[in-house]
């Protein structure tokens, strides 16, 4: 009787458009909740959350991704369908709306569909990778992009506790992401900050410092080229040099040259360097007994001193350097201001010693093409 | 009746062959979570050596095994081995200077792989130093597979004794990990591979940061072993454990930094020390925690 009832019921609200259909699927037609009737009747508009309804949109900004999160909330307030789906477009297209990580808008995928109702409340569930909470452990990735290891969303420890379930995957990940962050992050002393500096002349500032931070004597100075006389550039000079340095520049023998010279490296900072200085490393035999002096049986006291002065930092095996700077333009022109400048601020020795510069790269042309000299070596006549 | 039965009993292992392999196995078997392949499945797609090339070849290289082995026995016979590491002493594992010091890197990045556009190499400064260069790319090829890319590497080729045996390097009478390097400002990572017998051990890499300050100074690096942290496949690891310094494979350093663009790392030395002051065995929590909280 029951069946009869049911059979006719669905004959009437499903009338097939065509009759294979109805014949291949008729199992799969005997609904008997309602809410299968109302979606059938939306006819077009099955998918709960559209995979591409991120990508449809034309304004995007902040503001409508923060839209688009509440309207899929409010749509479904108590069952939420289709929220995995929602969480993984809306985080794919998370920089396309200007999304910064850790901004708190943009956690709100993971604060809306998060709660408490749709969490497993069992080990099996919560190790299964199909809640918002794998969406979540599995868009790390993404996250990392930016120099974190866990996703923006996540950072926030007592988010975590409170809309992750404990005993799930994400959870464990927050805390051995917090964990580790802790230990690795100590020696941060010597990484970068984040973010960077996007103004150039503050990276370059930065840049410097850190470079200079070697020697903690170090004062790092900022120069206008425009203040030398004669100088073609408008730039600023970042220059950095330290009481030791100086000392090496006023110890330096004026016959020989000292370079300036741009590092093949990616970020273009220039050194004023000077030849390294002779390594006296004597090969003495400690197990040679023969040559055993006995003070008592000398008069004279020992002539040669054995204590050496340690040699500074500054003083490489490649060569002595003397300031680091970085330039606005990164040209001969703004190198050869900096360079007056340090004579300017007591260093005289720089106007009796010759230069060469050897900048092996730079962002501007260095040398003029009708130049025959040499590409790298070019010498600067005494003024 | 016997050669009948035979015949059908032929024929139905035959099918069964063909259809499945595992038909016949009574117990339950696990075969989701074994390694297939120790490289992952990074195959080499170059053709192999032929015949006559694979008898030159081998003949070239009897001489230097022999040589090698040779060593080995007069290392065995003398039976003088290092005893005592006194502090501040660091032993240079592997230094660079001539092009022979270059041989015992492997140098990969993820164009190799046609998985990024990523390029590196290794070479040698003016002044002998080794000088790991290239450019970080974190353009991700279209091919619908990958989903990250950006990243160079260099290794070192396995240890191993005469006749190409395969063996680890003991490293148990030392503690920090010397570094002589002049980097860029980018940070590095270092890994140090454990890789065992069994299949679940063969991704085993122990992690540390090298953080480099960047510019014309030198700087030594010092890392302590009980720094590292366990991580397979570039996961790190809950259930974590101090290295086992016995059971090295091989050193490697990895520029993967989500920041693209060039990178150099100039090295002078890789070296071991004995630190007696340095007693931490491992800086990771080693506490049982909750089931099903870790290593689910």
């Amino acid at each position: 009787m029951f069946c009869k009832r049911l059979l006719r019921l669905v004959s009437t609200i499903h009338k097939p458009n065509n009759s294979s259909c109805y014949s291949t699927n008729f199992v799969k037609r005997l609904h008997t909740s309602a809410t299968n009737f109302e979606e059938e009747a939306k006819n077009g508009d099955k998918q709960i959350a559209p995979k591409d309804a991120f990508q449809q949109i034309e304004n995007k900004n902040r503001n409508t991704y923060i839209e688009m999160v509440k309207i899929f909330v409010h749509r479904d307030e108590k069952y939420r369908r289709g929220h995995v789906e929602f969480i993984y477009s809306a985080l794919k297209n998370m920089e396309e709306f200007g999304g910064e990580q850790g901004s708190r808008g943009l956690q709100s995928p993971y604060r809306r569909s998060s709660k408490r109702e749709i969490h497993p409340h069992k080990h099996v569930p919560s190790g299964i990778h199909a809640l918002p909470q794998a969406a979540a452990v599995y868009n790390r990735p993404s996250g990392t992009d930016g120099g974190q290891r866990c996703h923006a969303g996540l950072r926030d420890g007592r988010f975590a506790a409170q809309h992750l379930r404990q005993q799930g995957l994400p959870f464990a990940e927050v805390l051995a992401d917090d964990v580790l962050d802790a230990k690795v992050q100590k020696p941060l002393a010597v990484a970068c900050t984040r973010p960077l500096p996007h103004d150039i002349f503050d990276l370059a500032k930065y840049a410097i410092e850190r470079i200079s931070s070697v020697d903690v004597n170090s004062v790092v100075t900022v120069y206008q080229s425009s203040d030398i006389k004669d100088s073609i550039d408008d730039t600023w000079i970042v220059s950095a040099q330290s009481k030791t340095q100086r000392r090496l520049m006023q110890e330096h023998n004026v016959k020989e040259p000292v370079y300036v010279e741009g590092n093949g490296n990616p970020i273009n900072y220039f050194i004023l360097r000077g030849k390294p200085k002779p390594i006296v490393d004597e090969d003495v035999d400690l197990d040679d007994v023969s040559k055993i002096k006995v003070p008592l049986f000398s008069i004279k006291p020992p002539v040669v001193k054995h204590l050496k002065v340690v040699p500074s930092v500054h003083e490489q095996e490649d060569g002595v350097i003397y300031s680091v700077c970085a330039t606005g333009t990164s040209s001969k022109d703004s190198l050869l201001s900096w360079i007056r400048h340090l004579e300017k601020d007591g260093l005289e020795n720089l106007g009796k010693v010759q230069i060469v510069f050897t900048l092996r790269s730079g962002t501007k042309e260095i040398v003029n093409a009708e130049d025959n000299q040499s590409d790298q070596h070019k010498k600067i006549e005494e003024n | 009746m016997f050669p009948v039965f035979r015949q059908i009993s032929c024929t139905l292992c035959k099918q069964n062959i063909t259809r499945n392999k595992r038909f016949f196995k009574t117990s339950t078997s696990l075969n989701v979570f074994w390694e297939r392949d120790d490289k992952g499945g990074y195959k080499d797609n170059r053709p192999p050596p032929s015949f006559k090339e694979k008898m030159r070849d081998g003949l070239k290289e009897l001489k230097h095994e022999i040589a090698l082995w040779s060593e080995e026995v007069k290392e065995r016979f003398e039976n003088d081995p290092l005893l005592i590491f006194r502090p501040g002493e660091v032993d240079v594992k592997w230094q660079f200077g001539n092009e022979e010091s270059l041989k015992k890197w492997i140098v990969t990045s993820d164009s190799d792989n046609n998985e990024g556009f990523s390029k590196c190499s290794l070479s040698l400064t003016n002044d002998g130093k080794g000088l790991f260069s290239g450019d970080l790319s974190l353009r991700v090829p279209k091919d619908g597979r990958v989903k990250r890319a950006g990243y160079c590497n260099m290794k070192t080729i396995r240890a191993r004794k005469s006749f190409k045996r395969e063996t680890h390097l003991d490293w148990t009478s030392y503690n920090m990990l010397v570094m002589r390097v002049r980097g860029d400002g980018r940070s590095y990572l270092l890994n140090i591979n454990t890789r065992g017998y069994w299949d679940i051990t063969w991704n085993d890499v122990y992690h540390y940061v090298l953080f480099t300050r960047g510019g014309p100074y030198w700087q030594v690096a010092k890392i302590p072993f009980s720094k590292f942290f366990l991580a397979s496949k570039g996961r790190v690891q809950d259930r974590q454990g101090p290295i086992p310094l016995n059971k090295i494979t091989s050193f490697g350093i990895t520029a993967g930094e989500r920041h693209a663009g060039d990178f150099s790392l100039e090295i002078d030395y890789i070296g071991l020390e004995f630190d007696p002051n340095h007693t931490e065995e491992f800086a990771y929590e080693m506490y049982k925690m909750p089931k099903y909280l870790v290593a689910t």
